[in-house]
């Protein structure tokens, strides 16, 4: 299969906040940008995927807790070979290839959290989701 | 706020020979109770060894550099964070290996990785405030 087309770096991207702990006081953490492990319901991540609208960026989520947008070049400019790719299955979609796979070995792992904090830097939460109120 | 709490290092020592916590030690060691630690999405629990290994480790911070880390499971581990400023420092307790403590500051190129303990966080927290 072909590589997708690279996004072009005027664009900007956006990421669904999947999980509450993703971001805090209005800052994206690095864990935004973790890739998953294989868990008993959905197998291994291997590209972060982004939206290149905020709708699309959650569209697929069962629920989220905010949308933090990013530029696409200044991805493109960070220090480690990272691009962001059109996803092959929708046009609305993209993905960051060349992230580190979910991993416990040392070398990997730090990669994976450098790369993660460098995106998470770059990310800025446009919206955020109070959680519900409690009964 | 008790001062001095049950933690797992502390479990067998007698009463008298508990070490005294620091409020902010106590606090952080309520928020690693497996009961506290708990993620939304629901994939994501913390391991009880994960959860041990870094009330462990949290006790073997001199009190002046524990400060308030934000606490959070992540697919079986149990992650600590601590920020100033653009720096960072990652504590990631794991089920069946050697903790790891990331470094990240402002320049990506010098970030690294390392086996944790006591000394070693305290170090880099040292190295946060620096």
């Amino acid at each position: 299969m072909a590589t997708p087309a690279l996004v072009p770096n005027g664009q900007t991207v956006y990421r669904g906040m999947r999980n509450s702990n993703w971001a805090k006081n209005g800052i994206v953490n690095y864990k935004a940008f973790m890739l998953r492990p294989a868990t008993d319901r959905y197998s291994a991540e291997k590209e972060i995927s982004l939206g290149l609208t905020p709708e699309k960026a959650v569209d697929e989520l069962k629920e989220y807790h905010g949308i933090a947008s990013l530029s696409v070049m200044r991805i493109h400019l960070l220090p480690h070979g990272l691009s962001v790719r059109m996803n092959s299955q929708d046009a609305m979609k993209a993905d960051i290839w060349g992230l580190p796979l979910h991993s416990e070995e040392q070398a990997q792992r730090g990669l994976a959290v450098t790369m993660a904090t460098d995106l998470a830097g770059l990310a800025n939460l446009i919206l955020t989701v109070p959680p519900e109120p409690r009964r | 706020m008790p001062l001095c709490i049950e933690s797992a290092r502390f479990e067998s020592t007698s009463a008298s020979h508990r070490p005294v916590l620091s409020p902010l030690t106590a606090l952080l060691l309520q928020e690693l109770e497996p009961t506290s630690l708990h993620d939304g999405d629901k994939e994501s629990v913390a391991s009880t060894e994960s959860i041990k290994t870094a009330q462990i480790l949290v006790t073997e911070v001199p009190f002046n550099l524990i400060g308030r880390p934000d606490v959070s499971p992540y697919y079986g581990e149990v992650h600590l964070t601590w920020r100033l400023g653009n720096k960072q420092i990652v504590l990631m307790c794991f089920s069946s290996r050697t903790p790891l403590v990331h470094h990240h500051p402002n320049d990506p190129q010098e970030s690294a990785i390392e086996e944790a303990t006591g000394d070693r966080l305290s170090h880099w927290l040292r190295w946060l405030r620096a």
